[in-house]
């Protein structure tokens, strides 16, 4: 039998398969209903049969979806029966979409799995036409995955930007500026203190600006650069001044990003420091553990060990040091709770620059007669930099975006992330809400972009399996002695922190009655368990289409060429970089009613973890795609593969490692999310973290500290689970990629 | 193993972008059962040509025929062309017999069919027992047969070769290539072979293609190349040679006070000289005539500079119409220093006229 | 490939068959325990399955409000009755008369017309933490005007009215006791001590339990609760008089189970389910004269209860008016 034969019969019997899937899609149009009265994806009600619709012109879609199957099987040259399928397809495709939109009326299975196969259709024409140099999987692919971004990412922002502008039907920004002259925002003004913020802020500026014309004058620049030093300077100035006299909302984000991203970000530096370059083996040990535990902490929890422990009557603060004082509440105390969780964050971005130094650089150095200071002020510091600017903006993005520890610790004050939940649910207002997604969206984009402009990249916190560093120069004794008592402290803070969840979920009332007991864990497997299980599942069945959409997106970015692919890989990160509440309210004002009706059901739960878990799985993939070889793929093409048996065959395989670390993150990512789902939750479709933070807020302080000692240690497994399945290749730690 | 195909190229344009011509309207027609080599420095558009011929890389304009049917629009995988890689691209997830059994499986053939032909084609490229290892456990070479196999298991109507050998050292790469050769005229697979070794390319080919800039200079067999280049770029990159201004009369070159006698057909008028460096014979100065006709006369010369390069000594020997160089082997060349003034005549057979400039040829 | 699509169609499928059973959603707004308390009661009592989510009573609102087009809900539960008669004012909710109408206490009916049902009622107070009080020195405090003592700074959590109508219901309660004009001057006073307002109505409560401040401002229902918890708390009641909530019962309007919502309903107000109340710790006045009061329940007869306004203070537009102000002139105040 010669090869020649069958590839020819392959070509040839292509035109079938798209003729399999517009006939599916015509006879899902004729058999399931195409719409649905209500909220069940599943019932058939005949009112909504395509015959008993009072839209004669929906009968287009079977109609054309026939003329692609006739299209499909006649004997046409390729190039026509490719026009065909794609403007058949697409019509069709669109009649559909059309009779929801203008209709309003929820998609019923029919209409689900009809423009589906419909885009697999268009895929086919698009392939066969030329129009898409692939082939008709990656086509279909590049269709699918297109279309889900629009409706799961850019649809729901776009509908939160719209709530903030539309009231009542029309455009006005009244709402948008009344918003921002409220107090909760920012007041700068304060009519009730002596002193003039408002000239002080103003100030700041003028100085900001003033050094900035100086330094820049002094320094010889060229105009231009002197005019932007000068106003960044100023900007500079303001932003200090806003943070040191300004209230509300703004001020309050800005100062606690500033705060927890320095120190953060100078502790990770420590630590990576340390980590490469100790001599002692346990510590790195251990700062590989650490690095994994802000990823499978649950939120409020460590917040509301902070009170038990640093709080008025707290163990450490009260017992042992005999303060007592409520410095807790409010920006210190959240600042503390970023510093402890987003340190770990800073530590991995900041080792990959670690990692990038050469010790005979240095060394290189040191033999030219550099001193050390030298050395490291020529050599050392300008090849940190990208590192530290990326790990600084990564956490100012985490601090700005965080919800859980100002919730617990924030006291009175606003926040950008808080407030957008608070205008929501406390408030009822709707509008104020988008306002304030809108603001924290902008800052966070904003830095995003920053990001992306001057470091060439954005990151992402992720875990990996990940090869062992080899031997490194050691660090002066002085600078490792201090670095060890940091880190011993750090440490023993998080271990504390730790420790008296475990412990608060074995006393009669943590902080208060010592008395052991099991209640709590008796009182978890009534109310609890049976959540947290329901949350297992939730996020298990999530983070598989989160992992292999993420690959297959990484896939179509890296490996093909098309139309709107900058596009498709920027919206699928948007959902990454939106805050969580933003991308919560986001769900619930686009998906309520209207033809995407989603809310009420696991659906959209699991939806909203897919496409929020999957730019880490896309960073991981298109990290991972850069390590194997594109003539790997193209020998696979060159024995006769298809695109998508090369992806099954060749990539899967090769690439499996990145595919389960994404598999596992966006599943522990489910488990602990609670920002975006606080707004989706239904009856039925309970979380753990939203039940974690009813009880946090009604003082269940026992079962929530049971059920926080639940997820960690849970989490804990599956993450082990994953260190052996990689061990051969290091072990697991957390990982950036980037 | 089916009937060799013809390959041909009619006006095959690339372009990257709007303004970057990689391969400019090229024309090429491909014997049945040929091994053809795209030869060029790198840029030149050979790589881009060979992935054009897979279907690896979308074609601007022309057309690609494969046994006369066009296959210009057809996937790479459906065009029944296979490619052997410059990295093998051997995949590392399985073993020998699976890399080789890949492109059967995707056509359906299992069982003891699939077995029998990957047993031949591992017999064919002499890796027999080796089935099971991965191939990180294999060397360079025998990764290359592996690789070889895997692209002939198929019986493809055509056989791509990109840079196979460049990742070998340079004994093994004279043995494989002959290897390669061997094979393919054993069974007869119409090959496209892209290197810009010259010497890889004299040695394998039954048709060598010279491009540079996205068009081909010049193609013909090695030999005609070699004594026939149709212009000064390709003379210069097949073997090495010297340019020398010249005149011709009819019957004789002059080039300086140095005349001989030439045979081949040409304008009559300035020309430019090519001379190949064995083709420049030396004699030390005050012997004139003792290599031939005291006629003609010589070129004078001085040694400037010697490099010992074992069979043969390299003599770069300036002259009042610029630089020459010479390759001298026997005993003979003992006799010169550095500074020595030398008397140069031309073996003509290395001697080949090309227009005035000699940028292009006839 | 086709495999591929075949699966992804048949996952779609099994994604449909998640969650669709026929029960009443409930969106309860009281405590916990006793949320969890009400499913396999009312299963027993009707066979009828429940599924909850708790949200306090504003966000229930925001919730109810999201979902007005096509609601979730069939029931809500609890939660303090402005909100409640926001919501019936707004059309989320409709009135339905039990068939216990006539058993609930009257005054309480009285109080709500017919807008919402009235579930419990509970009044506002100080829940005490004497151990800090005493380690600071200050006499517990009796009385509203107390509550302004210096030594106090930093020692009162309250919820903050932008976020709970505990706190609201505080507010209104003093511009009842005082007029608006002294209850801002109070509030001015009251807020150089307050260490912190509370996004939830129960917070302060926890808050005074743990030492973190010594008295809360809050319904002294919740108070008790935290005492039984073990937490070291006392109640007091303010001399002057003190406002009370009226929790609400409310039917959804346009809710999907509308039969088994109103079943719910009227076994929500019977004794045996109000009873249910008290064994989880939420030690409000239930709704049904009927329904026994537990002895550890704040007794509401021996509290000086002003005469509340529902009418004019459960008005958003009053309630907007005065939290703004509140927002506006008290908060901003350094302290």
């Amino acid at each position: 039998m010669s090869v020649r034969s069958i590839s020819h019969a392959r070509t040839k019997g292509r035109g079938g398969s798209a003729a399999v899937y517009a006939l599916a899609a015509a006879a899902a149009f004729l058999l399931l209903p195409f719409g649905r009265p209500g909220r069940p994806f599943l019932t058939i009600d005949p009112a909504l049969r395509p015959w008993n619709l009072d839209a004669p012109w929906l009968w287009l879609l079977p109609v054309l979806a026939l003329v692609a199957a006739a299209a499909a099987l006649a004997p046409l040259p390729t190039l026509r029966r490719g026009n065909v399928l794609t403007f058949a397809g697409a019509g069709a495709f669109l009649v559909g979409t059309a009779w929801l939109l203008t209709t309003k009326t929820p998609f019923g299975m029919g209409a689900l799995l009809s423009l589906c196969l419909l885009v697999v259709v268009v895929g086919y024409g698009l392939s066969l036409s030329g129009r898409v140099r692939a082939d008709p999987f990656v086509a279909s692919s590049i269709l699918f995955t297109g279309l889900l971004v629009l409706l799961l990412v850019v649809y729901p922002l776009v509908t939160v930007l719209q709530a903030a502008v539309v009231v009542n039907g029309k455009f006005t920004l009244t709402k948008f500026l009344a918003t921002l002259q409220t107090n909760r925002f920012i007041l700068i003004e304060n009519p009730f203190t002596p002193r003039s913020e408002g000239a002080l802020v103003r100030y700041f500026a003028l100085a900001g600006l003033a050094l900035g014309l100086v330094w820049s004058l002094w320094r010889r620049q060229p105009a231009l650069r002197v005019v932007l030093v000068t106003l960044a300077s100023g900007l500079a100035g303001l932003v200090v001044g806003l943070m040191l006299f300004a209230r509300g909302a703004v001020p309050s984000s800005l100062t606690l990003a500033v705060i927890a991203a320095t120190f953060a970000t100078l502790l990770g530096l420590g630590f990576a420091l340390l980590g490469q370059r100790t001599r002692f083996r346990f510590v790195k040990a251990s700062l590989g553990a650490f690095s994994v535990l802000p990823i499978i902490t649950p939120p409020f929890i460590l917040a509301f060990s902070m009170i038990f422990l640093l709080g008025r009557r707290g163990l450490l603060t009260f017992d042992i040091l005999g303060i007592s004082s409520n410095w807790i509440f409010g920006i210190p105390g959240v600042a503390l709770a970023q510093i402890l969780a987003f340190t770990p964050i800073a530590y991995m971005v900041i080792q990959g620059s670690v990692a990038a130094l050469d010790a005979a650089l240095e060394e290189a150095s040191t033999t030219l007669g550099a001193s050390q200071w030298h050395t490291f002020r020529t050599v050392t510091w300008p090849l940190l930099r990208p590192g530290l600017a990326n790990a600084f903006l990564l956490t100012v993005i985490e601090s700005f975006a965080d919800f859980g520890n100002p919730l617990i610790l924030g006291g009175d004050r606003n926040y950008l992330a808080t407030e957008v939940f608070s205008a929501f649910a406390a408030r009822f207002d709707q509008a104020e809400a988008a306002v304030y997604g809108v603001v924290l969206l902008f800052v966070v984009l904003l830095v995003f972009y920053a990001q992306a402009r001057w470091l060439g990249r954005g990151s992402f916190v992720t875990v990996t399996g990940k090869p062992s560093r080899r031997a490194f120069t050691r660090l002066p004794g002085g600078l490792e002695a201090v670095l060890l008592v940091g880190f011993a402290v750090w440490a023993a803070v998080v271990v504390a922190l730790y420790a008296s969840i475990i412990y608060g979920s074995f006393v009669q009332l943590w902080g208060v009655n010592g008395t052991l007991t099991l209640k709590h864990w008796r009182d978890l497997t009534n109310a609890g368990v049976p959540v947290f299980l329901y949350t297992m599942r939730i996020a298990a069945i999530s983070a598989v289409p989160a992992a292999l959409l993420g690959f297959l997106i990484a896939y179509l970015v890296v490996r093909q060429e098309f139309w709107g692919r900058r596009l498709l890989e920027f919206g699928s990160m948007l959902s990454f970089a939106t805050p969580g509440t933003v991308m919560g309210i986001a769900y619930i004002l686009a998906f309520n009613t209207g033809p995407w009706l989603l809310t009420s059901s696991a659906v959209i739960i699991v939806l909203s973890f897919v496409f929020r878990n999957m730019p880490v799985a896309i960073r991981g993939g298109v990290a991972g795609f850069a390590q194997i070889d594109r003539s790997l793929e193209e020998a696979s093409t060159m024995l006769g593969s298809s695109s998508f048996r090369t992806l099954r065959s060749v990539l899967v395989p090769l690439l499996i490692i990145p595919i389960v670390s994404g598999l596992i993150f966006a599943f522990v990512r489910a488990m602990t999310a609670i920002s975006q789902v606080i707004f989706v939750v239904s009856p039925g479709n309970q979380l753990t973290t939203v039940l974690l933070l009813g009880w946090v807020e009604q003082g269940q302080t026992g079962r929530a500290a049971a059920m926080g000692t639940l997820l960690i240690v849970s989490m804990l497994v599956v993450i082990l689970l994953l260190n052996l399945l990689t061990r051969r290749r290091g072990g697991i730690t957390g990982e950036v990629v980037a | 193993m089916p009937a060799p195909a013809p390959v041909r190229l009619e006006g095959v344009t690339k372009k990257f972008g709007q303004d970057v011509v990689a391969v400019d309207r090229l024309d090429l027609a491909i014997e049945p059962g040929s091994l053809v080599t795209l030869l060029g420095p790198s840029g030149c558009g050979k790589t881009t040509t060979l992935r054009m011929i897979a279907g690896l890389e979308p074609v601007s304009g022309g057309n690609i025929l494969i046994d006369d049917q066009d296959v210009t629009r057809l996937a790479a995988n459906h065009r029944d062309v296979t490619m052997v890689f410059q990295s093998y691209a051997l995949f590392p997830h399985m073993s020998v017999f699976d890399n080789v059994a890949y492109g059967l499986r995707i056509a359906r053939i299992s069982g003891a069919e699939l077995e029998k032909r990957v047993k031949e084609a591992l017999a064919t490229v002499g890796m027999v027992g080796l089935e099971k290892r991965s191939p990180a456990a294999l060397s360079g070479g025998q990764q290359q047969r592996v690789a070889l196999a895997r692209s002939l298991v198929l019986e493809p109507r055509v056989l791509l070769f990109d840079e196979p050998l460049s990742n070998l050292d340079a004994k093994l790469r004279r043995r494989v290539r002959q290897e390669i050769r061997d094979l393919q005229q054993r069974l007869g697979i119409t090959s496209v072979y892209v290197t810009h070794d010259q010497e890889e390319a004299l040695a394998i080919s039954d048709t060598i293609v010279v491009m540079q800039g996205g068009r081909i200079q010049q193609q013909g067999s090695p030999h005609e190349l070699y004594t026939q280049p149709a212009n000064r770029f390709v003379a210069d990159f097949i073997g090495s040679a010297n340019f020398l201004p010249g005149e011709y009369d009819g019957s004789t070159v002059r080039v300086g006070p140095y005349r001989f006698p030439y045979a081949q057909a040409f304008p009559e008028g300035k020309a430019t000289v090519m001379v190949r460096p064995e083709a420049v014979r030396l004699a030390p100065a005050g012997g004139a005539g003792t290599l031939g006709d005291a006629e003609a006369g010589f070129l004078p010369a001085t040694v400037k500079s010697i490099s010992y390069l074992g069979i043969t000594s390299e003599l770069l020997l300036d002259t009042p119409l610029g630089e020459l160089a010479s390759s001298v082997s026997g005993e003979g060349r003992s006799r010169f220093m550095r500074g020595d003034a030398v008397e140069v005549t031309f073996h003509t057979a290395g001697v080949y006229l090309l227009p005035e400039g000699g940028e292009t040829g006839p | 490939m086709r495999r591929l699509f075949l699966g992804v169609a048949l996952s779609l499928l099994l994604f449909a068959g998640i969650g669709n059973a026929q029960r009443v959603n409930l969106l309860c707004s009281p405590d916990l325990a006793w949320c969890e308390a009400l499913g396999p009661a009312f299963k027993a009592a009707t066979g009828i399955d429940l599924e909850f989510i708790r949200l306090g009573s504003s966000e229930a609102l925001a919730r109810l409000r999201a979902e007005a087009a096509n609601p979730v809900f069939d029931v809500w539960f609890g939660g303090t009755g402005d909100p409640h008669l926001a919501a019936f004012n707004e059309g989320l909710t409709e009135f339905y008369k039990p068939s216990s109408w006539d058993d609930l206490l009257p005054s309480l009916t009285k109080s709500v017309g017919e807008t919402y049902i009235p579930l419990y009622t509970g009044a506002l107070g100080f829940v005490i933490n004497e151990g800090i009080l005493a380690e600071h020195g200050v006499a517990t405090p009796q009385c509203w005007a107390d509550m302004t003592n210096p030594a106090l700074k930093n020692l009162i959590a309250m919820p903050d009215p932008n976020a709970s109508g505990t706190a609201y219901t505080a507010i209104a309660t003093l511009v009842q006791i005082m007029g608006e004009d002294a209850a801002f001057e109070y509030l001015a006073a009251l807020h150089q001590n307050v260490q912190q307002y509370t996004r939830s109505g129960a917070a302060p409560g926890q808050l005074a339990g743990r030492g973190d401040v010594a008295i809360a401002i809050q319904f002294m229902h919740d108070g008790v609760k935290f005492a039984e918890e073990g937490f070291p708390l006392t109640v007091v009641a303010p001399c002057e008089g003190t406002g009370f909530e009226i929790g609400g019962l409310s039917l959804v309007k346009g809710a999907p189970e509308r039969d088994a919502a109103i079943k719910f309903i009227e076994w929500a107000l019977t004794p045996e389910a109000q009873m249910i109340a008290a064994t989880v710790g939420s030690y409000q006045v239930q709704s049904n004269s009927k329904t026994p009061v537990p002895a550890a329940a704040p007794d509401l007869d021996t509290i000086k209860l002003i005469d509340y306004d529902f009418a004019k203070y459960g008005d958003p537009a009053e309630r907007d008016r005065l939290v703004s102000k509140w927002t506006n002139e008290i908060f901003p105040q350094p302290r």
